[in-house]
């Protein structure tokens, strides 16, 4: 059927607000990132001469470039880690029968009922007695080890969708898990592999709630911490240099955008991830 | 599920030492000794799970009934639960939260469908592509960003006071986030048109499920505009719109981010939620047996509601099969 000429203007026209009143704001944070105080006051809407780059600088010094490492070796150690669990876990649910199988994966599928709030303060109390608190560990060993649920499942529909003919004809060759685990499943399943690992990443770089509580030397903060409070105590730094560290903490997120956004849009589009 | 029954059987059965279950028994280990490769292949998710999961929401339960500083305790019983009902800044977290909820399901539901339809009714795909995009570009700035970007939108020399003082309006400007009349609403309106990101993205594939036959079906039979899209089109995002309400529940019923980056529940109580009250009870107020109440007591809540709406709000599958 072909759209009439009037439901396409009134589309067209909806969509293109919609889409610049949505994206606006982000583009003020890139303005206002280099301008002084003065032009932020006359001019907050639109770009403005001379561009006052020494912003980033600034940022930068004030221990950014601390907080991004930090938080870049806290995503990628907990994404590899949490994928690999995951997904070899999954495997194992998806392909194989054993002993316990249906009791193990319900004692799984409870784990989506517990809401991160109720564990929050019993698991900073048990951070703490294992001696983790003020170290990147206090964010890195939750990460890998208790939040794995959600992805084994998507996965574990996913691989067991597979053809059991591929399996059966690598057993036959004498393949062992591992080799059946790398040469067949994970091959199969790329797409939906790195449409959750944008999610992860997605997740463990914007978390603040949790490394707020445990990581409480500046040296070690992440870069959700080290914004929050750059922006918000008292001896803060002008706005365009906060809004400097602000784009700074968005451009590991725009380069994963355009890394892995067409795969991520597909994935989720064509019903790759079933939730 | 054979399986399972069979486990169960030799359980039940293996107390009497017959020879016949001996041997089954024997070989029930025997199966066991034979996986031990896959045991030991999920042991870490399991050792994690009951380590930061199962362990914490079980002492979570526990210590709801202690007085507890975090090293020394001791159990009240129901006080910390009686506390719960007279403590006033918990009361007014609950109404600030149900409104917070009211708003967030409204919008989960209206204005992200809006413009996964629009998108979809597209006869372009390249022009669909483009828009998709579009519309969840804002992903790539983190949340914790765009709270400190509010923030700052709010603000005495901020874009909104601006604004409204570029159209006139100098005596509607205030701090938003600082005046108890505005701090809740200033909350909500964060992140306006709330469109962007992956609601929308998942709407769009709900309806993109829907096949050619039936809308042709629909139009022979003289279903357009409005008709068409309540009765043939609406119906088969119900999957999709059941997910997101129990997101948002979920979310929103135990979201504090942004009251602890922007307002601190401030001023006064005018922002305070669940959540927070949590937090600083155990944070700020040491009392980690009183916020363990209101860790449990939330999950009741969450759990409640998930029930509700997956009883009451029916799935898409069934008007697959219609």
């Amino acid at each position: 059927m072909r759209n009439s000429k009037t439901f396409s203007i009134v589309a067209h026209t909806t969509l293109i607000t919609l889409a610049v009143l949505e994206i606006y704001p982000i583009l003020i944070m890139a303005f206002i990132s280099g301008k002084n105080y003065y032009q932020v006051v006359t001019n907050p809407l639109m770009p403005s001469l001379p561009f006052h780059l020494e912003n980033f600088a600034k940022a930068w010094r004030l221990g950014i470039r601390w907080y991004m490492l930090n938080s870049i070796t806290v995503t990628l150690a907990i994404l590899c880690g949490s994928m690999f669990l995951s997904c070899i876990a999954a495997y194992v649910f998806a392909r194989h029968d054993f002993p316990g199988k249906g009791f193990l994966f319900s004692l799984l599928l409870g784990l989506l009922v517990i809401p991160g709030i109720t564990t929050l303060v019993p698991r900073y109390v048990l951070v703490r007695d294992l001696q983790l608190l003020n170290s990147l560990w206090a964010v890195i060993l939750p990460g890998v080890l208790g939040a794995n649920a959600f992805n084994i499942f998507v996965l574990r529909t996913f691989f067991a969708s597979l053809p059991e003919e591929l399996f059966e004809a690598a057993r036959l060759d004498g393949a062992g898990h591992w080799t059946i685990f790398t040469r067949v499943t994970m091959p199969l399943s790329w797409a939906i592999v790195s449409a959750l690992a944008v999610l992860q990443i997605i997740g463990a770089w914007n978390d603040y709630i949790w490394p707020v509580m445990v990581l409480n030397r500046d040296s070690i903060q992440t870069i959700a911490i080290g914004l929050v409070y750059l922006t918000g105590s008292p001896a803060a730094p002008e706005i365009g240099v906060q809004m400097a560290g602000s784009v700074i903490a968005s451009i590991p997120m725009i380069v994963l955008f355009f890394l892995a956004m067409r795969t991520f849009i597909e994935g989720l589009a064509t019903g790759a991830i079933k939730i | 599920m054979l399986q399972e029954r069979e486990l169960g059987r030799t359980a039940v059965v293996g107390i009497k030492t017959s020879p016949a279950t001996a041997v089954r028994k024997h070989s029930l280990w025997l199966r066991i000794w034979k996986n031990r490769t896959l045991y030991l292949l999920i042991a870490p998710v399991f050792f994690g799970a009951g380590l930061f999961q199962y362990y914490p929401a079980l002492t979570a339960l526990y210590r709801s009934f202690y007085a507890w500083d975090g090293r020394r305790a001791h159990f009240v019983g129901l006080d910390n639960f009686e506390f719960f009902l007279t403590d006033p800044r918990l009361l007014i977290s609950w109404v600030n939260v149900s409104k917070l909820l009211i708003f967030h399901l409204i919008v989960v539901m209206t204005l992200p469908v809006l413009v996964a339809y629009l998108i979809y009714r597209l006869r372009d795909e390249g022009q669909r592509y483009r828009y998709r995009v579009l519309f969840v570009l804002p992903i790539v700035v983190p949340g914790f960003v765009n709270i400190v970007l509010w923030k700052w939108f709010y603000s005495l020399n901020g874009v909104i006071n601006f604004l409204l003082r570029g159209v006139g309006l100098e005596s509607w400007t205030r701090v938003w986030l600082g005046d108890p009349d505005t701090a809740l609403y200033a909350l909500m309106f964060m992140g306006f048109p709330w469109v962007g990101g992956i609601t929308m993205l998942i709407y769009l594939a709900g309806f993109l499920t829907i096949p050619m036959e039936v809308l042709d079906a629909a139009i022979v039979d003289g279903a357009t505009g409005l008709k068409r899209f309540w009765l043939v089109e609406m119906p088969f995002l119900r999957g999709q719109l059941k997910l997101q309400v129990i997101l948002t529940f979920i979310g929103t019923i135990q979201g504090f981010q942004a009251p602890l980056i922007m307002t601190r529940g401030g001023p006064g109580y005018a922002t305070m939620v669940p959540g927070l009250r949590m937090y600083d009870a155990a944070m700020v107020d040491f009392k980690l047996g009183y916020a363990s109440s209101i860790g449990v007591i939330l999950f009741i809540v969450i759990f409640t509601l998930t029930l509700i709406n997956q009883r009451f709000i029916r799935g898409g599958q069934e008007y697959d099969e219609a």
